[in-house]
């Protein structure tokens, strides 16, 4: 019941409603349909005088330039009209020269004209007129121009007389001096045409005067086929929706000159006239068409409203009838799908919020809308809160390099998957974006972002540790390495293994390491059983000659180490080899150089014997024969103070006794010297040596020396020095003589002997000390030089040898000997030696010296 | 038993030297003839020549000595059966000579550090066991 009464109800609303729309929308139609025509109208008015004024500035204009020749022919006329070809001007068929010739010159102008470029030209004059006004040049205008001028269209030479129009119009042009328009007529070359196509038409005329004197010249006239200026004119303002009439009055009242009616003929009930100045003529342009007509496509709104209306009432009724039968059921679906879609957002709720992944979803505008608690936990914000803009500065996310920073883009309205890699936080996130298209085009987004910084560290081990291996495989130029199962096939293969060998990867993987080897070696199972000596022992080195792909040998140092499995056994090796060719070229050329200097060293300590030897006899022969003019001087002298002694005074005497004493120093300077070199040569002994037993010895022969002098000598504990007891004696005689020697005017003299541990391991620093005469440290330099002396012979008695020996012997055992010393206050000396070493050969201990 | 010689072989070349061991015999009034070789060729050619049969009693032997070095000459005299018993005494320069090491192991009996003077000689001989020559030196002295 409720339904019947509804549908009435829709009915009968929609019927009123209906009708009502429909009246109110034809009065409103009929209001606008009259302004738009006045506006068209206006329109139209506007176009027909400034199109028409157009027509009249060029008849004008060609006069004038006309009035500017000083003769008028029909080259002059041609050029003076030729910017008339250029104009747009629809309905224009010919601007023509037009002069007045009395009748009874007619056959003279004929030829005039005909003299001044009108070839051709007859002059027809109108029967019984005193005047005739002829056309004698003209330019076809509009469709069909030519340049040329008097040789058309047939009404050259024609006499405007015989027109009642035109010679009216020209009347008045020659009147008033300004354009006349003629009233509409068909033109005398028109009149052969079917009367369909028969136009009116009227003729624009200007006269032509000179300028000097005034007199007439002539007129330039204009025809205008008058339909087809209109319809070219209306075609605009009228858009075929008016019917427009042009017409002029004449005295019979409007006559129409041209007429354009609208495409679809209807009532007309809408209607305006408005007048048009042309010139000196007024024309009228009545127009008229239907209210409808002009709004819209059909102009039938109004129509259409009521049965619009109609349909859309009785589609509502349907539909209201339609629905309030099938609520039930929709609303029970309604119910249902929104029961399913809580469900499954329920899930999906679930799921999002309990997956390890973070999820976020865009609107399309790229905001957030929804962020689960993984993703608010790996963006560190709630996004969501957030429009995009703030993000940049929000998350501070980077690109996959972790220094760029990234730029948020917006969504793409397309169906998109994307993966790239964020920096946010320090954490590594995988975002693989989806963008979703709705049926509406519209879509948004889900990112699904996971964080896989560890994932990327671990990534990054195994390529920086990947990166190192490759880098010390391919580093290390000179070493090929590569991998060996267990029977010595090769596994792995390497750029310096293929530099070092000649073989590429394939033609080495799967082939015996024992292709490397000399044929000899490997038929001697070399290979092999350098593998069971690596297997069992875990590694080996091994040296030798290697053969390469191109046949040529060189020296490779090996060295394979096994690789073993989790349960001991070899699973293989890695062998690592190096090219020593140039190593062992260089270690058989040390040996070489080596056995040649051991060659020369031989030589040169056979050249050395020799000149040694040579220099022994020379000293020794020095010695002895420097001796022998001594040994005379010295003889004779100590004959003469014998024999002749009585025969001398006191002073011959003691010449005597200086002679001798000279004589017997000289000997002991060649004493010294002697001493001196025979040490160069001396071969030295490495025995031990008791330093206490050598000084109490020594001091044993200083008793002459010392004879009754108060010397105290304190001598601390020796340890024994390793040397040439000898010559070691010698240092400790000179030292502890000089000690007594420099005390002499000292009492009580003072020598101390005694130890320090030495400034180097291994050695013994000894030192003798005394409070004699002491010297000038500024001379020390000069101290173990030989026949260097730092006291005057006369003070104290001495060689100059005796310290340099000592340095020398100190120095031949590796030592070193300094001293110390104040003028006046006593002088210590330092030496050191090597320290006894107890090594038990007893060979030296029977050796012993001093013991 | 044979007589004993009463010479001396004096092998000098340096006249200064020869002199001033001439001075010191008679300074010591040593009674032995003293016979001179001036070169170890003539040393030579004395002991084994016409004195072979009557050597002389003790030979002073300069080492370095021309023609013949004094060496050479040692060697020679105790290389022969019939000379090797004759003391020599052997005159150096220098008592760090390095050749009286060769010259006792070749059978040097004594040395003496040029000049020659009576205590060296005396000491010499005394350390031969020439006492005859000291007994003499002593019968001339008395």
């Amino acid at each position: 019941m409720g339904v019947r009464l509804q549908v009435f109800g829709v009915v009968l609303l929609g019927l009123l409603v209906s009708g009502g729309a429909g009246l109110l929308m034809h009065r409103v139609e009929m209001d606008n349909a009259g302004q738009a025509l006045d506006r068209r109208v206006a329109a139209a008015q506007e176009s027909v005088a400034s199109t028409a004024q157009r027509y009249v500035d060029a008849v004008q204009l060609t006069a004038g330039s006309l009035e500017a020749l000083p003769k008028i022919d029909a080259a002059s006329f041609t050029t003076a009209t030729a910017p008339l070809g250029q104009l747009w001007l629809p309905g224009a068929t010919s601007i023509d020269l037009v002069v007045s010739v009395p009748d009874s010159s007619v056959a003279a102008a004929q030829a005039d004209w005909r003299a001044l470029g009108a070839a051709g030209l007859t002059l027809r004059g109108t029967a019984g007129v005193g005047r005739h006004y002829f056309t004698v040049l003209q330019r076809t205008l509009g469709e069909g121009a030519g340049p040329g001028a008097g040789a058309d269209a047939g009404d050259v030479g024609q006499d405007l007389t015989g027109s009642a129009e035109a010679s009216a119009a020209l009347e008045r042009a020659g009147r008033i001096g300004l354009p006349a328009i003629s009233d509409p007529y068909v033109l005398p070359r028109d009149t052969g045409l079917p009367p369909q196509d028969r136009q009116q038409s009227v003729v624009l005329l200007q006269r032509v005067v000179d300028r000097v004197t005034g007199e007439l010249r002539g007129f330039v006239q204009m025809t205008v086929r008058m339909q087809d200026f209109f319809v070219d004119t209306m075609l605009q303002p009228s858009r075929e929706l008016l019917d427009v009439t042009l017409s002029a009055l004449d005295g019979s009242g409007w006559q129409p000159m041209a007429r354009m009616e609208r495409h679809d003929a209807g009532a007309g009930d809408l209607r305006r006239t408005v007048l048009v100045q042309v010139a000196d003529q007024q024309w009228q342009l009545a127009a008229g068409t239907d209210g409808t007509a002009l709004i819209g496509a059909d102009g039938h709104l109004d129509e259409g409203m009521v049965f619009g209306g109609l349909a859309l009432t009785l589609v509502t009724a349907l539909l209201v009838y339609t629905l309030a039968t099938s609520r039930r059921r929709a609303e029970d679906r309604v119910t249902q799908a929104t029961a399913d879609l809580r469900h499954q957002a329920t899930l999906l709720s679930a799921v999002m919020n309990t997956i390890g992944d973070g999820v976020v979803v865009f609107d399309p505008d790229g905001a957030a809308v929804w962020v689960n608690p993984t993703a608010r936990g790996l963006l560190g914000h709630d996004i969501d809160r957030h429009p995009p803009a703030e993000w940049p500065e929000l998350l501070e996310a980077y690109e996959a390099d972790g220094v760029t920073p990234y730029q948020f883009r917006a969504l793409v309205r397309q169906q998109v998957e994307s993966q790239i890699e964020l920096v946010v936080r320090g954490r590594r996130l995988d975002v693989r974006l989806r963008t979703l298209v709705g049926q509406d085009g519209a879509g948004g987004a889900v990112a699904v972002l996971r964080d896989v910084t560890e994932l990327h560290e671990a990534d990054e081990k195994v390529r920086a540790s990947e990166e190192l291996l490759q880098l010390l495989l391919d580093g290390a130029r000179d070493y090929a390495i590569y991998m060996l199962d267990r029977q010595g096939v090769i596994e792995s293969w390497s750029g310096n293994a293929e530099r070092l060998t000649g073989y590429r990867a394939d033609e080495a993987i799967g082939h015996s390491y024992g292709m490397f080897f000399t044929a000899e070696e490997g038929a001697a199972g070399v290979p092999r059983r350098i593998l069971d000596q690596a297997a069992e022992h875990g590694r080996v080195e091994i040296d030798g000659p290697r053969v390469r792909r191109n046949g040529s040998r060189f020296w490779a140092h090996g060295l394979l180490t096994a690789v073993r499995h989790p349960d001991g056994t070899v699973r293989g090796f890695v062998k690592v080899s190096q090219d020593i060719t140039e190593r062992k070229t260089a270690e058989r050329a040390v040996e070489q150089l080596n056995a040649e200097l051991e060659v020369r060293v031989a030589e040169r300590t056979a050249d050395l014997r020799e000149a040694n030897a040579e220099l022994e006899s020379f000293s020794y022969s020095v010695s002895h024969d420097l001796r022998a003019p001594l040994r005379a001087v010295d003889g004779f002298a100590k004959m003469l103070a014998l024999d002749h002694g009585d025969a001398l005074d006191e002073q011959g005497r003691r010449y005597l006794a200086r002679i001798r004493a000279g004589a017997q120093h000289m000997g002991d300077l060649i004493d010294g010297l002697l001493a001196f070199s025979r040490l160069q040569r001396q071969e030295m002994a490495s025995l031990r040596v008791h330093l206490d037993q050598l000084v109490a010895d020594v001091w044993e022969e200083l008793g002459v020396e010392r004879g009754t002098r108060d010397i105290t000598l304190s001598v601390g504990d020796l340890p024994d020095a390793q040397g040439d007891p000898r010559l070691i004696r010698h240092v400790v005689a000179n030292l502890v003589g000089n000690a007594v020697k420099y005390t002499r005017d000292v009492s009580p003299a003072r020598i101390e002997i005694g130890h320090r541990v030495g400034p180097l391991s291994g050695e013994v620093m000894y030192y003798v000390k005394d409070n004699g005469a002491g010297f000038d440290m500024r001379y020390a330099d000069k101290l173990f030089k030989v026949f260097q002396r730092l006291h005057r012979a006369e003070d104290y008695e001495g060689t100059g040898i005796g310290l340099a020996l000592t340095h020398r012997i100190v120095l031949r055992h590796g030592g070193q000997i300094w001293a110390d010393a104040v003028p006046g206050e006593g002088a210590t000396f330092y030496f050191t030696l090597p320290a006894y070493e107890n090594t038990g050969h007893t060979g030296h201990m029977l050796l012993e010296v001093g013991g | 038993m044979k007589p004993l010689s009463n010479r001396v072989l004096l092998v000098e070349d340096n006249p200064d030297d020869l002199e001033l061991a001439r001075l010191a015999f008679e300074r010591g009034r040593f009674a032995r003839n003293v016979d001179v070789a001036r070169d170890g060729a003539e040393a030579l050619d004395y002991l084994f020549g016409p004195a072979a049969a009557d050597p002389p009693q003790v030979v002073l032997l300069d080492i370095k000595l021309p023609l013949v070095d004094g060496i050479d000459v040692l060697r020679r005299v105790k290389a022969d059966q019939r000379t090797r018993h004759i003391p020599v005494v052997m005159l150096t320069s220098s008592a760090q000579d390095r050749d009286l090491h060769a010259c006792y192991e070749l059978g040097a009996n004594s040395y003496i550090v040029k000049p020659v003077d009576m205590e060296q000689f005396m000491a010499a001989v005394n350390s031969i066991g020439l006492y005859w020559l000291g007994l003499n030196l002593t019968d001339a002295h008395s």
